[in-house]
């Protein structure tokens, strides 16, 4: 009975708590939001993918090339379109194959080579993977495709089963890469966001917690009416903010990292059966340097990603009057910023001038854009998000110095609810 | 520098969000050296003046000065003159007492002043070895003490303090009221002080300002209350006073 009467109190404080209702609206909302933003990523690549067509060059023209040829052509509907160089296939219909001379040879001893490149303008691991699909069909094609043409040619039944091989690169703008290095790299460019994202995140609860538990803990109103700048004040609680999330990510990530490191060696087998190491593949392959390239522009969001996360975490704290009320207001924000290094990793980082100018708001993606414009050669979004997300650490900051200056800082937000009406006019 | 008026309220009005009314017209003048409590029941707008009055908040319209300082145009200037204690002031659950108070007046003083400063909080405070503990641990009183020891030993020109008293029990009450008065009396700090406890007004203030529904409906000292409204003690002068309105 008093069991009863206590469980019953427990969930009516939940169900009755405002941050309990809000935060499971917004999961909800959340995940709904995640969802469509995977659906679109991956309807994307599967309706740009649906569109290509396959640029072939043949290195030596024989009987047996020219059937093969004709065979794909009609099982993918005339998709075949041939080319005078892999660079140029590629160019003009993304996927690009290359019949290498002595191909009879090579299938008289059962195994063939082909070289193939992709094109992508943008680090999307969906629409770069649905290339790859893409690239394997044809692959599985031209292995099925090769005994009816050898016969048809040669007029006897193939000497063995032939297996196609196929490496392949990927066209990056104007940078080639092997396709190992291009997986490696979009992992490490859209798992970025998501790192980055975490530690904004975080830094902007921890930013609000200050102030609102400073005005819990009733010290708030003392400081205030200290002979010191407002400005002052907020600074050093961006500046606490950020280190106490420095901490937190360097235990979190070293946390996760750890174990790796104690692992052994990891073999991968690719979809075209050959072996490699994961872990001797790098950055600088590409020509980006590890310090400058990524340490550096990483370092740099997340300095960024600090202040504007804490300006806009002290923001929203100084309008609060106590810790639960700046969870039910930061939450929302947390959640952006590592929804927002989530949803890049479905729809990818194209390089445009509205990417550009949202990656310098949310800064998130910045480290994310600074490789690909590095990569691309296209260095003027880079500028312009660094730009802007400077000009948002200033103008967040600002705003958080002028809260801080105003009165709602002291008071709070005050919500008006129909009870609160009904006082106030009473009291008048 | 002598000033004739510590602090110079002139027809403030305070209005908060949804119209409703802290202080309306408010008028009243400290002098140097004085004790000066402002007494009224509960949202009776003792608060907002002296958040007012400490630069915590803006008035919607009149004007506040402390030593001649406009409140509005230079708050810097102000904070320098005051040192406030806001009603149930508490301190850094993390921090001990004593780190709580070099904090503090940290922000105010540096060198030989603040350790100086420092010396005299804590033997204000009398917190003697708790002071090594952390906030968390402390009573309400202890918390009161120690906040009110970071005040008094700031020696500002002007103290407000906010229900200094607030939630004490008599023993503490009374160490505070004689704190207050010591202070005041060997260091010439000007205090302006709110309270609903009459009695305590009586005992500590030379004037007092009786706000009711943010009008200031009674001014004067307890005594001169008293004699003008046949009154035994300063309640009845308010129950008076609210009842000619």
């Amino acid at each position: 009975m008093v069991l009863g009467v206590l469980i019953k109190r427990e969930i009516k404080a939940f169900l009755k708590n405002p941050a309990f209702i809000f935060s499971l609206i917004l999961i909800i909302v959340l995940y709904s939001v995640l969802f469509g933003i995977m659906r679109i990523g991956v309807e994307r690549a599967v309706t740009e993918t649906a569109k290509i067509n396959i640029g072939v060059v043949i290195s030596e023209n024989t009987s047996l090339v020219t059937e093969l040829l004709s065979l794909l052509n009609e099982t993918t509907n005339g998709r075949v379109h041939l080319y005078n160089s892999l660079r140029e296939a590629v160019e003009a219909e993304s996927i690009g194959i290359l019949i290498p001379s002595g191909f009879d040879e090579l299938v008289k001893f059962g195994t063939v080579e082909l070289r193939s490149s992709v094109r992508v303008f943008s680090i999307s691991s969906t629409t770069f993977q649905a290339k790859l699909s893409t690239l394997n069909i044809i692959r599985d094609l031209i292995e099925r495709s090769l005994p009816i043409a050898y016969s048809r040619v040669y007029g006897v039944e193939i000497p063995r089963q032939v297996k196609v091989l196929v490496s392949s690169s990927v066209l990056y703008y104007e940078r080639e890469m092997s396709s190992q290095v291009f997986s490696f790299l979009s992992t490490l460019i859209l798992t970025l966001p998501l790192l980055v994202g975490i530690i904004i995140g975080s830094n902007a609860g921890y930013a609000a917690q200050l102030v609102a538990f400073e005005k819990v803990e009733k010290a708030f109103e003392m400081l205030l009416s200290q002979p010191i700048k407002r400005s002052k004040i907020v600074l050093a609680k961006i500046v606490g903010a950020s280190i106490a999330s420095i901490i937190f990510a360097t235990a979190y990530f070293g946390g996760i990292i750890l174990p790796f490191t104690l692992m052994p060696p990891m073999t991968v087998v690719t979809n075209n059966t050959t072996h490699f190491q994961l872990p001797q593949l790098s950055i600088t392959e590409i020509g980006i340097d590890p310090i400058t390239g990524l340490i550096l522009p990483t370092i740099l969001a997340i300095l960024l990603g600090l202040f504007s996360s804490g300006s806009l975490g002290i923001l929203l704290g100084s309008l609060v009057s106590d810790e639960r009320s700046a969870g039910i207001l930061i939450s929302p924000l947390t959640i952006i910023y590592m929804g927002l290094g989530f949803a890049v990793l479905f729809l990818g980082l194209e390089l445009n001038y509205v990417i550009a100018i949202l990656s310098g708001i949310v800064v998130v993606i910045l480290p994310s854009l600074y490789i690909t414009s590095l990569l691309a050669g296209r260095i003027v979004y880079l500028v312009i998000a660094v730009v802007v997300a400077v000009a948002m650490c200033i103008v967040f900051a600002i705003l958080a110095i002028v809260v801080f200056n105003r009165d709602i800082v002291v008071l709070g937000v005050r919500i008006k609810t129909r009870r609160a009406r009904a006082i106030f006019s009473l009291k008048k | 520098m002598s000033f004739n008026h510590a602090v110079e309220v002139y027809n403030l009005t305070k209005i908060y969000g949804g119209g409703v009314i802290g202080v309306k017209e408010l008028s009243f003048q400290v002098y140097p050296g004085e004790i000066y409590a402002l007494i009224g029941p509960n949202g009776s707008g003792k608060t907002t003046t002296l958040r007012i009055i400490a630069t915590l908040i803006k008035p919607t319209s009149g004007t506040v000065r402390v030593f001649n300082v406009n409140v509005v145009e230079e708050p810097l200037k102000v904070r320098e003159l005051i040192a406030y204690l806001p009603e149930e002031a508490g301190a850094y659950r993390d921090l001990s007492g004593l780190d709580f108070i070099k904090f503090m007046l940290s922000l105010r003083f540096t060198g030989k002043r603040l350790e100086e400063a420092v010396g005299e909080a804590i033997e204000i405070s009398g917190l003697d070895r708790d002071l090594k503990r952390p906030v968390k641990t402390y009573s309400k009183g202890m918390k009161r003490l120690l906040a009110l020891s970071v005040v008094l030993a700031s020696k500002p020109n002007l103290l407000i303090l906010d229900e200094p008293t607030a939630g004490l029990d008599v023993e503490r009450s009374l160490l505070v009221r004689d704190l207050i008065k010591k202070y005041n009396r060997e260091h010439g700090v000007t205090v302006l002080l709110s309270s609903h406890n009459m009695l305590e007004v009586e005992y500590l203030a030379h004037k007092v300002g009786m706000l009711y529904q943010g009008k200031l409906i009674g001014e004067g000292s307890p005594v001169e209350l008293k004699r003008k409204l046949g009154a035994n003690n300063l309640e009845e002068v308010f129950v008076k006073l609210k009842n000619t309105r």
